[in-house]
């Protein structure tokens, strides 16, 4: 089985087995594994994001944006438009 | 034809009511390997290995020669996308792909207790759109077929709903799965998402 990050802009953004992305050993899976289950508490407006150095970066939370189709105009589109 | 041998989503899950299983002998024979449905309407534990046994036991050709890559992800934030990329190289895009929570690392009881995607052939897609509430664990299956041109044709894009709270589209290419949720929480920080995606044999 490997393990593996995935990486953007110096954040750690996921970790996963069986797919594609920065190689990890066990060990490290489990590292980063113990940090993300430690995250600290978000809050209305703040959130956290994890640095490459496994330590968590805390952010302002952009809005909920509006959904741009609800449940019934996406059911309407997967239904041709009837 | 013989079941390939799949064991990732041998979890069972606890306290499930109002879901429907797709099962063999039912009305959708258009799916070769999702016939029928089930609906589960009390709360129990049901096991999910069956369900992926039945997705992928494709009738006709192949034998055992399907192709299949399964994993887990794990999103270190919240966030309405996942991005899966598949290990090795494709040229096509799988029969269809899913993801399911592993049920065990749940945040809170509003958490949702699991959800699946999957894409079948380019015109159809069967989904098990969520829900979030806090008693209800619920999931209803909804077996679409979209029209042409809604279909996943050109942009590898398709949309499963079930309701505003639990609509979920996704990309899908030879490469590549990535769902998208219909909000920014809707694959959460910590939790452990598994998927399987299968490919028919070319030859």
């Amino acid at each position: 089985m490997n393990f593996y990050k995935t990486v953007e802009n110096g954040y750690i953004t996921a970790i996963g087995t069986g797919g594609r992305g920065t190689e990890l050993t066990e060990e490290e899976y489990g590292e980063i594994m113990t940090v993300i289950h430690n995250k600290p508490q978000r809050t209305e407006s703040t959130d956290y994001r994890l640095k490459e150095d496994l330590t968590w970066e805390e952010y302002d939370r952009p809005p909920e944006p509006e959904p741009e189709l609800d449940g019934e105009e996406l059911l309407d589109i997967l239904l041709g438009g009837e | 034809m013989a079941k390939p041998d799949i064991t990732l989503l041998g979890a069972t899950y606890s306290g499930v009511s109002g879901v429907t299983l797709p099962k063999s002998g039912g009305s959708t024979a258009t799916f070769p390997w999702v016939e029928g449905s089930e609906t589960k309407t009390t709360n129990g534990t049901y096991d999910v290995t069956n369900l992926a046994q039945l997705i992928v036991n494709v009738s006709g050709g192949g034998g055992s020669g399907l192709v299949y890559e399964t994993g887990e992800v794990t999103p270190t934030a919240d966030s309405a996308d996942l991005t899966i990329s598949f290990s090795n190289a494709h040229t096509s895009r799988p029969f269809y792909a899913l993801i399911v929570d592993s049920g065990s690392d749940l945040a809170s009881a509003n958490s949702i207790l699991y959800n699946a995607v999957m894409s079948v052939y380019d015109t159809f897609s069967f989904g098990v759109p969520t829900s979030a509430s806090a008693t209800n664990y619920g999931r209803a299956h909804h077996l679409y077929k979209s029209s042409s041109s809604a279909s996943t044709g050109g942009s590898n894009f398709s949309s499963i709903s079930g309701s505003t709270t639990s609509s979920i589209a996704y990309f899908l290419s030879s490469t590549q799965f990535k769902p998208h949720g219909g909000n920014s929480q809707y694959f959460r920080s910590g939790r452990t998402y598994k998927w399987i995606a299968v490919w028919m044999p070319t030859s």
